[in-house]
Order: C-alpha cells, then sequence, then structure tokens
C-alpha cells in the first residue's frame, strides 16, 4: 500500500455494505554480468537496453494480439510477471511498437481452477485468436492447456513456469528454471558450500510440483553422496510447526532442510522452526519464492545469516542495463503497488525477449506462425536478468535454458548475494545430457 | 518407531487452536441456531488490521491485538444485527449459508486490500517458553490451549448462573417461547453474537501467530474446528474442548509415520465421522434395549 491509511478507509467503506448485502441476498434467495541487454532472434551483438525501436514514437499500425494466462485467486497472485509484462509493451507501444505495430496485451485469470484454465485458453485461442502467448504464469495453465497450445501452433515464452509440464511440453520455454532446478540449486549450495551431510525436501502436494521437485533433489543427492528425505506436504499447512520440527529432526546438526514450497508457506514453516527453537539445529535453504520483497520483513531479524534462498534471476536492486531497463519501465508504465520481485523480473524478460525477436519480421509478416518460427530460432539471448544467454531449445531437448543460478542470503531486511556466491550451474536430473547437446549446438554461451 | 513426543507438543498447540475455536462456534450455535462459517474470515479480519495498525500505523503491539480482538466483536454483532432479524425465521440451513456469503465477501475485502503479500504477526508471549524434549513451548501456545479450557468453563457457569445466561440457555431450547415469556430476544442473540465475535478474534490472532497470516488459509483453517463442534454434538462445550485437543493431537502425532503422513490432513473428518458414528451406534443398541 502506497498510503499508510489507505486500507483503514477501504476498510470502513467496505465494512458499512457488506454484512447487510451478504445476509439480505440469503434472506431472498547480484552479481550482474556486464553489459547485457538487446539480443533478439537468432544470435545478435548486444544492443543498448531498451523498449522495442526506442525511438520515442506512438505505434499507430494494426494492433498484434498478445495474450497471457495467469493465476490470481484463492491465495495465489502471479500477477507480477503479467503486470512487468504489460507495463513493458505499453513502453514498446510508446517508442514505436513492433515495426510500427503496438501490441495489444490481453491477459485472463484462471484462477487456480483447471477448468477456468481450459476456458480462457480456448478464448485466447479460439476466439480471440491471438498472434502470441507470452508471459504466462500460472499453477494449472501448462497441464492443462499444452495440447491445445501444441495443436495450434504457439511457441510460447512462459513468464514463471511451475508445474513439470511447463518445462515438458514443446509449447513452452520459460524464462525461469522452475521448482525443480531451484530446489536443487539450494540444495547444492547447501552441500557444496554450507558442507550438508543429508538433504531434506519440503515441497507441496500439488500435481506437477511436489514429486517433480523432490526426485530432482534426490536425484542430485544420490550423484553427491548425500543422504535425502523428500517430505510432500498439503498446502496451506495447518501444523507449520509440526512439518519444521519434522524437517529439523530428519536434517540433524549436519544436514540441510531445502523448502520449495509457495512463499507463505516456508515463511510459516520459518517462524514455526524459530519459535519451537529447531531453528538452529540444522541449515535452512529455500527455493527462489523465498527471493520475494516481502520475505526479510516477514521472516525478521532472527534469520539473518541462517536462511540460503536460490535465485533464478538477477538481485532486484542489480546494475545490469536490462534490470535498470526493467525498474524503469515498471517506475513509468506500472502501478506503484505493482510488486518489482523475480516473478515480475521473468515477466518482463519474456515480454523483451519477444519483442526483440519479433522486429526482426516485417509489419506484415507478423502472423502466429511467423512469430512462432522465429522464436523458435531465439539463440542465446544475452540478458544480465540471467547468468547465460536464453535459448529456445531444440527438438527434442530439455526445456531448461536457463539452468544457471546464484544463491542470497539474508542481511539485515535484504537479500544479497551470499558469499563463496555468484553463479553456478545447476545439478539437475538429465544436466549433463543437456549440457552437451548445449555446447555442440552453441547454445547457452557468450 | 519414531519419536512422537516433539509431536505431541506440537499436536497439543494445534489442538487449543481447534479447541478454542470449536468452543466459539457451539456458544453461538446453541443461543442463536446460526453455524457461523464465518469464524475464520472475521478472526482472519481482526488480525490483518491488527498487523496493519502496528507496521503501517505505528502502534503498539498489545493495543493492536485488542483492536483486532475488538473488531471480531464488532464485525460479528453487526453482521448479527443486521442478518438476525432478516433470517431469523428461515430453517439452519439457510442462516449458515448466510455466513457463507458473509465469508467470501470479508475473504474477498481482504484480498483486495492486503493482497497476498507475506506478512507475520508478532505476538510478544511467543518469546517466552521452555523446552519440553528438544521442542519449545510458547507461551502463546499454552495461552490457546489455557484460553480454551478457560471460555469453556466459564461459558458453562455463566450459562447456567447469570441471568443473561439462562436466558440464553431458554431462547437455545425455544426462541418463540422465550420471546413470549418477555425476554428480549434481538438482545440475548446480539449479546451472543458480540461474544462470540470476541472469541473470533482471540481466535483469529492466536492462529494468525502460530499458523500463518494469510486471509485464505486462516478463513478455511477455521473449517477442522467444525470437526470438533461436531464431536461435541453441537451442544457440550467439554466435549467440543476435548475433540479439538484429541483432533489436534492425533494429527500432529501422524507426522513422522510416513506412511500415513501425507494424509493427516483427514484427521480432522476422520475423528469427528468415527466419534458420531460410535455415538449413533450407542443411541442404537438404547433404543433397541428400550424396545
Amino acid at each position: 500500500l502506497t498510503s499508510k491509511h489507505s486500507w483503514l478507509s477501504r476498510l470502513i467503506v467496505c465494512l458499512s455494505a457488506v454484512a447487510a448485502a451478504s445476509a439480505l441476498l440469503v434472506a431472498c434467495g547480484g552479481d550482474d554480468e556486464s553489459g547485457g541487454g538487446g539480443g533478439g532472434s537468432q544470435e545478435k551483438a548486444a544492443s543498448p537496453s531498451k523498449c522495442g525501436l526506442g525511438n520515442g514514437k506512438a505505434a499507430r499500425g494494426n494492433a498484434i494480439k498478445v495474450g497471457a494466462v495467469i493465476t490470481n485467486g484463492a491465495g495465489v497472485d502471479f500477477s507480477s510477471a503479467t503486470d512487468a509484462a504489460a507495463a513493458f509493451f505499453k513502453c514498446v507501444n510508446a517508442n514505436g511498437g513492433i515495426n510500427g505495430r503496438p501490441v495489444q496485451y490481453t491477459v485472463e485469470n484462471d484462477e487456480l481452477n483447471p477448468e477456468k484454465a481450459g476456458q480462457v485458453a480456448s478464448k485466447l485461442v479460439q476466439q480471440r485468436k491471438v498472434d502470441a502467448i507470452v508471459a504466462s504464469t500460472s499453477f494449472v495453465d501448462c497441464p492443462v492447456n499444452a495440447s491445445l497450445y501444441e495443436k495450434n501452433g504457439y511457441n510460447i515464452i512462459y513468464g514463471v513456469g511451475v508445474p513439470e509440464q511447463c518445462f515438458k511440453s514443446p509449447a513452452f520455454t520459460a524464462t525461469n528454471e522452475g521448482p525443480q532446478l531451484s530446489g536443487v540449486g539450494a540444495a547444492q549450495y547447501a552441500v557444496e558450500t554450507l558442507g550438508a551431510k543429508k538433504l531434506v525436501g519440503l515441497a507441496p502436494n500439488l500435481p506437477g510440483i511436489g514429486t517433480y521437485t523432490n526426485d530432482g533433489i534426490k536425484a542430485y543427492a544420490d550423484e553427491a553422496g548425500v543422504e535425502f528425505k523428500g517430505f510432500i506436504n498439503d498446502i496451506p499447512l495447518k501444523d507449520p510447526q509440526s512439518v519444521a520440527v519434522q524437517a529439523a529432526q530428519a536434517a540433524g546438526s549436519d544436514g540441510a532442510v531445502v523448502m520449495v514450497m509457495p512463499v507463505p508457506e516456508d515463511i510459516a514453516v520459518m517462524k514455526a522452526a524459530e519459535s519451537s527453537g529447531v531453528a538452529d539445529t540444522t541449515k535452512w535453504t529455500c527455493a527462489t519464492p523465498c527471493n520475494d520483497l516481502g520475505f526479510p520483513k516477514a521472516v525478521g531479524s532472527f534469520w539473518d545469516g541462517k536462511i540460503f534462498t536460490n535465485s533464478e534471476l538477477a538481485l532486484t536492486d542489480s546494475k545490469g542495463a536490462d534490470n535498470q531497463l526493467w525498474l524503469k519501465v515498471m517506475d513509468q508504465h506500472a502501478g506503484s503497488k505493482d510488486p518489482r520481485d523475480n516473478f515480475s523480473q521473468a515477466g518482463f524478460l519474456a515480454a523483451k525477449i519477444f519483442t526483440d525477436t519479433v522486429l526482426d519480421l516485417k509489419p506484415g509478416e507478423l502472423t502466429k506462425e511467423n512469430i512462432s518460427a522465429a522464436i523458435a530460432k531465439v539463440k542465446n539471448y544475452k540478458t544480465d536478468l540471467l547468468c547465460k544467454p536464453w535459448y529456445w531449445p531444440p527438438k527434442g531437448a530439455d526445456h531448461y535454458p536457463n539452468n544457471a543460478d546464484r544463491t542470497v542470503v539474508l542481511k539485515g531486511e535484504k537479500q544479497v548475494e551470499a558469499e563463496k556466491g555468484g553463479c553456478f550451474d545447476v545439478s539437475f536430473p538429465n544436466a549433463d545430457a543437456l549440457r552437451k547437446l548445449e555446447q555442440g549446438q552453441g547454445l547457452n554461451t557468450g | 518407531m519414531p519419536d512422537i513426543k516433539p509431536f505431541l507438543v506440537t499436536g497439543l498447540a494445534l489442538g487449543g487452536v481447534y479447541a478454542l475455536s470449536g468452543v466459539g462456534i457451539v456458544v453461538l450455535y446453541r443461543i442463536t441456531g446460526v453455524l457461523n462459517f464465518a469464524f475464520g474470515a472475521i478472526g482472519a479480519m481482526g488480525a490483518l488490521i491488527a498487523w496493519s495498525l502496528v507496521n503501517d500505523a505505528g502502534m503498539a503491539t498489545w493495543p493492536a491485538l485488542l483492536i483486532a480482538v475488538a473488531f471480531g466483536g464488532f464485525a460479528s454483532l453487526f453482521y448479527g444485527v443486521v442478518g438476525g432479524p432478516v433470517l431469523g425465521g428461515r430453517d439452519e440451513l439457510v442462516k449458515a449459508t448466510g455466513t457463507l456469503g458473509y465469508a467470501l465477501v470479508l475473504l474477498g475485502i481482504m484480498f483486495w486490500i492486503w493482497s497476498d503479500d507475506p506478512r507475520t504477526l508478532d505476538f510478544p508471549l511467543t518469546r517466552y517458553g521452555f523446552f519440553v524434549g528438544e521442542v519449545r513451548v510458547t507461551a502463546t501456545q499454552l495461552v490457546s490451549i489455557g484460553l480454551a479450557v478457560l471460555l469453556t468453563g466459564l461459558t458453562t457457569v455463566y450459562l447456567r448462573r447469570a441471568r443473561l445466561g439462562t436466558a440464553m440457555r431458554a431462547l437455545a431450547n425455544d426462541s418463540e417461547i422465550t420471546g413470549m415469556l418477555g425476554v428480549p430476544v434481538r438482545r440475548v442473540e446480539a449479546a451472543a453474537w458480540l461474544g462470540s465475535g470476541l472469541v473470533c478474534g482471540a481466535c483469529g490472532v492466536l492462529l494468525a501467530v502460530q499458523v500463518r497470516l494469510e486471509a485464505a488459509a486462516l478463513t478455511f483453517l477455521v473449517i477442522s474446528s467444525f470437526a470438533a463442534a461436531l464431536i461435541g454434538r453441537l451442544r457440550s462445550l467439554w466435549a467440543t474442548l476435548v475433540g479439538g485437543l484429541v483432533i489436534g493431537l492425533v494429527e500432529s502425532v501422524l507426522t513422522p509415520f510416513s506412511s500415513v503422513s501425507q494424509y493427516r490432513t483427514i484427521t480432522p473428518f476422520v475423528v469427528a465421522i468415527g466419534v458420531l458414528l460410535w455415538l449413533g451406534r450407542r443411541r442404537t443398541v438404547a433404543v433397541a434395549r428400550g424396545a
């Protein structure tokens, strides 16, 4: 909230109408890699970071229809990714658009409901006939709609992918790593830097997430020669204290807990671990969700220097050109209340990769088929928001172009790059095969 | 055999929360005939207001927490006064559905005002505690259990001894006859809504501290407390108290058993169904013997 007291005025206004209405109704019935920026379809030399053409002229041609599906409901709000993408497209439209054509961006909310996810995707694909889908960020879109998108020939640059299908279907390639790689990244830091001999994974009982995540950490633990114990819990957690005690007991003094859950669950477990006295009996790491702006204040100073969080994208205050452009675009074209977090960075990056890619097409060539073909040719898109360049994977390859990350640690109400930090390659299952393929095809380099 | 001692401690804490909420639900139901599904939402909103008063308005913690409790009383009374007369003549299902509507409206307001940003509510008593084995028991957990026992005892005595309590019991038996006898039905019901709302407010704060401060989670967490209320057959406060504690203990103790750990969240409903079947069986036997 921008104003300290705006919540109070909203509350008073609402309460005066609420109870009567409901009763009556019933009665009646970090480590910045230099430069960054630019890129574009195929491999390009880095160019200054800017919104599209950056010519300061408003685009006035026929609009390009771009859509996205997000989850915002039932306590899960992923809208920061599409808020950032929308802000970037506004900036693009104010700077010449896509070779003169403005982007008309439509965001549909699946409300964490698989049926609704199917409906809104059909609306975008079959009724609205969008030319592209960019920066979608949802818990349910990938598993529900993958075949629809594949059948209709979309290549979707996803904002934040979470379920396994976001990384397995040929229709999607995300700018983030996903929970499996982020969890493995946190586990790697625990073993290789913190010296953990045992790993305990805490994952949510959600389709395509819980087992997928813990399987990845287990595969890494087996390879590293350390013990692993995975727990999958229903969320929202009703008994975070039991979960915290169980995890701390299983990890022990020479182990580490790896939390790969939505941030409210992570915070609930950490606060329970603190109050029940088990926080200092083991080490604690977390996947990317803990890299949230509200996280430091929510967990408090007790956790200073004790919680190590994997970061799939650059630190939000990094000085890289793309990160600075993201902050500037958010200030100029997004709401003051829209979060400036990792998910926002991911949505911005998806929109930027899309824009820089389709700028290579002439205005008359901007059809769904040509756009998807152009996206499929993206190789080594350089950006300071990621540790390594991004690419659209070749057929048959895993869809993990973002497969290197870094670690941050809580220090004085802020997340800062951890000691012995910097970017490192994530040892996820099948990493060797993917890196061999990348090497062979000159991907993820530069 | 896993070590269950730490989970006995965490189970009692969780059970204390279930018991406290369950007792608040039963008290209101006995007097007004309304099963209040907005119990969790009212408590959640109170806790979020307390958070904003502390973090945005710079208020000290204790006064903010008292305001949260008072808000619970106000929000509950508000619904009772506005909705009570309108829904008074309707059956219990309609009355309960009305509170569900109120819960959803409050939930919408909470998402609008506070979104789902991560927050925690500091409760000063959490700083105090002692270790039982490896696990620290906090003063907050003791307060939850203590308050549940105290509330049960005080309410039992109040309903038996106090004039208003007697009126409440009469109202619970037959509101029409009670009204004909000159008891101010609306005022007695309003007192019940207020009292129950204050319990909502206190539960909201304690749940927010011990589980999390998040609108949806708190709104629906209290559903488990309905299981405790069912064990008390929506009548007995002491059975509700014991039911809440047993549910919390069973749910928590199942945590270290990996084969069933993942299913422990259904404990409240399994226990409630089991107890209701057992009670039903006893009645069937009694009827059979009488015949």
